[in-house]
This record gives structure tokens, sequence and C-alpha cells, in this order.
């Protein structure tokens, strides 16, 4: 359009506009419920098609009624109440939630209340606008209920998954005394296979004792309560390196711990991580003569990025995922001993301090755990 | 009684006779008394039914399991310790659970100590001898009774 040309007003504008026609269109069309009522008794005047859906009312029957005409008394006073509000504070009221009885049943709506001034600028009618929010609603509170139970049901087999591991114990501490005892007390009458036989019966007992000391911890790192503190992920690991070297003096291992390594988060749970993975590096790099072990850390953004390394017997990178899986094993018992619970503690670990885990590895190649953990911390 | 006396609450028969071995083997010589549920624990330290007629005293020390019938051994405990006769004996929990809440309860109703019963009985062992080591010859205990 140019400058010097003026439009016509009237060839821009189609000719329903030019009457109060427009506005009912646009009443009438409007997918939301609009309703007005009178200041004065708050009399309903106006109900758009979209509103008379929604309820199951005609505008007829509403017409110069109130809502204690129309409504359950529990609905109608809640209307009432935000009725006046809206009118004595003159401003949009939102109403986010409340309840309508409709033809089919209560439904929920997300309500507008507005004042609409009269001549002498004090409010002659009222304005509402709702939208009908209960499918929405329905869906969260549906979701919300599934999220409930699955952690209930998640609470219920921690627990049980602990009571069993503690009644476990009793009767392996009478296979594992008794068949000491015997050995003991009856050497001079007990055949070499038989003495051979006692043995694997004590040899189960203590991996099955170990066994249940993996899934305790397992259990109750999933369930203990996180607390913060600054955390020194190096000074952790030269311990637990130090006590590794101490139990097992005839290895040679040259080990390694570099870099930023100070985070925020549980020291007790931490302490779990970083011993499940260091017992791991120095389990399967046993087979070296001279191994290599290395705990390095660098920040990248808000991140600590952790990485435990070894070149031990490693594994194939392809079957990675099924590591942090309780009960997974890519090595056979009698090769490396093991239960399969220690990478999936440090996964939960890792998961309740918002961080995540991953390995690499090849076979005969060493492996390398790497954790994601946010620096300022994270609860779950 | 003897004055050096050990009572020994302990409900699963297993449990007991490795106990007692492992006594033996850690070199502890006390008298040990069993009793194998709550009430009968409260019976003989309050000297009362099936113990009513026994001489008078208290144990030196009281090894209290916590998964007992009949009355369970925090509730043991709770009495002993709101008891004003022997409300101060020593009582050392020997249990198999390592739970959180059982550890804090235990020391909130005032146990003396609180040992795990290791699986292996060469750690059981270790254990009671320690146990032999504070307890029984380190430890200066009160006074317990009128």
């Amino acid at each position: 359009m140019s400058v010097d040309e003026p439009a016509d007003p009237r060839a821009t504008q189609p000719p329903i506009a030019r009457s109060g026609e427009f506005l009912e269109a646009i009443l009438d069309n409007l997918p939301l419920m609009v309703f007005v009522k009178e200041a004065e008794e708050l009399r309903y005047v106006r109900l758009n098609p979209a509103g008379q859906r929604l309820t199951g009312l005609d505008r007829r029957e509403i017409v110069g009624k109130t809502d204690f005409d129309i409504f359950p008394p529990d609905i109608a006073a809640f209307f009432r109440e935000k009725d006046r509000r809206t009118l004595e504070e003159g401003t949009v009221v939102d109403i986010p939630e409340e309840q309508v009885q409709t033809h089919d049943g209560r439904r929920w709506l997300h309500t507008l209340k507005v004042p609409i001034p009269g001549p002498d600028g004090r409010p002659s009618y009222l304005l509402g606008i709702s939208l009908d929010i209960t499918e929405t609603r329905n869906a969260q509170t549906e979701t919300r209920r599934a999220k409930e139970a699955a952690e209930g049901s998640n609470r219920e087999l921690e627990a049980f998954a602990y009571s069993v591991s503690h009644d476990l114990r009793a009767p392996l501490r009478s296979i594992a005394g008794f068949s000491q005892a015997l050995l003991e007390d009856e050497d001079d009458r007990l055949s070499d296979r038989g003495k051979d036989y006692l043995a694997r019966v004590r040899a189960a007992a203590q991996r099955m004792t170990g066994l249940i000391d993996d899934l305790l911890e397992l259990s109750r790192v999933g369930r203990a309560e996180l607390r913060h503190a600054h955390v020194d992920l190096g000074a952790i690991a030269r311990e637990i390196i130090d006590e590794l070297r101490a139990a097992d003096p005839s290895r040679d291992v040259v080990t390694v711990v570099e870099g930023d390594l100070l985070v925020h988060g549980d020291p007790t749970l931490f302490t779990v991580m970083l011993r499940n993975l260091l017992d791991n590096a120095w389990k399967y790099s046993s087979k070296r003569s001279r191994a290599h072990i290395e705990v390095r850390g660098t920040r990248v953004a808000d991140q600590l990025v952790l990485t435990v390394h070894d070149d031990g017997a490693g594994f194939d990178t392809a079957l990675a995922g099924r590591l942090f899986s309780p009960f997974h094993r890519l090595h056979s018992a009698t090769e490396f001993p093991g239960d399969g619970i220690g990478l999936a503690t440090v996964r939960r670990v890792v998961h309740r301090h918002g961080g995540r885990v991953s390995a690499e590895g090849s076979p005969d190649g060493g492996a390398t755990f790497t954790v994601h953990l946010p620096i300022a911390g994270s609860s779950s | 009684m003897n004055p050096n006396t050990i009572l020994l609450v302990e409900d699963n028969p297993d449990d007991e006779l490795l106990t007692l071995r492992a006594f033996e083997r850690g070199g502890i010589a006390n008298p040990i008394v069993v009793v194998r549920d709550g009430i009968e624990a409260l019976d003989y330290l309050f000297a009362r039914g099936a113990f009513a007629g026994r001489t008078a005293g208290a144990p030196l020390l009281v090894l209290l399991d916590l998964k007992l019938p009949r009355l369970g051994g925090l509730e043991v405990l709770r009495a002993v310790r709101a008891d004003p006769v022997c409300g101060t004996v020593l009582v050392l929990v020997l249990t198999s659970s390592r739970d959180d809440s059982d550890i804090a309860r235990a020391y909130e109703l005032g146990a003396n100590g609180y040992v795990q019963k290791p699986v292996e009985f060469d750690d059981f062992v270790r254990v009671t001898r320690a146990i032999g080591t504070y307890w029984l010859m380190t430890n200066v205990p009160p006074q317990v009774g009128p």
C-alpha cells in the first residue's frame, strides 16, 4: 500500500464486522465455554453454544437463574465465592481447577473470571471463560498413580530383598560353622575325599556370603537417604588402592590418580562406587605381570568426567550395556570370581546423583569405565 | 550366682552351639546361661517366673539377639533399661542384622554395643575374642543391683 493513496477503511472490513453479528459469530464458534452473569444477583444472562454442549444445559433453561438454581450446592457455593471475589477485586481471577456438574457427570474446568465495568466504572457484569481440562487432568492423575505404584512396589521389593538377605545369613552361618567344626574335630576320621567335599561346602558358603553382602549393599545404595558433602574422589581412590595393595602385596600394579576429582554428593555412596570400580580393575588385571590402573578426572561444563581404566582382560564393547544389569557377567567365575552385582551398584550410585556411566573395552585390551557426575550434585 | 556369668539370649539352636564353640575357641571361660526368647531373658534378669528361685545378682554381660520369639530384643532392652535394679547391666546386641534402623534403635534404647554375627566361623572366633578382651577384661563394669 502506498502512502499517498489512503485505503477506504470499509474495503478492508468484511460486512459482518459492521454489525453486532460479528461478536455473536465469535461467541457462537469459540471452542471455549463463555458465560455472562449480571453483577447484582449473579443471574445468568448468556451461555454460548460451547458452554451448552459442555454442561448439557439449554440457554433458555439457564438465563435468569443463579448457580444455586442449576448446580448442586457445593459447586454453586464454589462458583459464588469466586464470582464475589472477582467483582470485589475488580480484576481477572484465574481458577486453574474447578469442577462443574454436567449431564455427563462432573468435569474439570480451567476458568478465568473477568469483571465487566458498567457506565459508572463499577462492575455490572461478570464474564467467565472455561476450558474443559478433564482429559488432561485424568491423564496426569493416571501417570502420577502409575508412578507412585511403581515406586511403592520398588520400595517393597528393596525391603523384601533386604529382609531375605538377612534371613539367609543364619542358615549360612550353620553351613559354614559346622562344616568347619567337622574339619577341625573329625580331621583324623575324614578321608581326603571327605575333606575335599567339606572344603567345597565351605567355599560355596563363602561365595554365598559375598553374594548376600553385595545384594545388601545394592539394596542399601537404592534406599539410603542421600547425604550432601564436598567429596574428593581422588583421596578416596588412593585409600582404596592402598587397601588393595595391602591385601595383595605380591601384585605389581602401577597406579595413577590425577586430575580434578572434586564433586558434591554422598561420600559413603561414592566410596561404594569407587571400591566396586577399583576392585574390578584390580581383579581383571590380575593376569598381567605388571598391570596399570588409572583414575582420572576432568571438568566438562558443569560435570565431572571420571574415568577408571585398567589394562586387564577387558571385554567386547558391544556387550557393555549388559554389564550394569545385576547378575550379568562377561567372564566365567572360574576365570575371574564375581557375582555380577558390583556394576549394578555403581550404576545405582551414579543415577542417584543424577549422572550416567558407560563402559568401553576390547577383549584382552583392558577396560575403561566413564562416569559423568553433576559437580553441584543432584538429589533423587 | 557367679558374678562373671554371661547371659546369652538366642533362639536359634545352631547359633547357640556356634556361639558357645566360638567362646570356647576364643578362650572365654566365663559361665554362660542361655535363654531362648525375650520373656525368658526378662524372667532371668528380674529373677522371676522359671528363675524366681535363682541366687541374686546380675550377669556381667548380656548378649542379646534382636529377632526373638514372644518378645523382641529391642523390647527386652527397653524393659531392662527401665528397671531400677538391673537397669545398668551391660548389654551387647549380637545379631545378623546390620539394618541402619536396628542399629539406631538399639543405641537409642541404651545398648552398650552392637556386634554383627559373622557368617565365617573364624571371624566369629575373632569377634568373641575381641568381646572377651574388651568387655570382660578391660572394661570396668557397673555395679548392678541393690
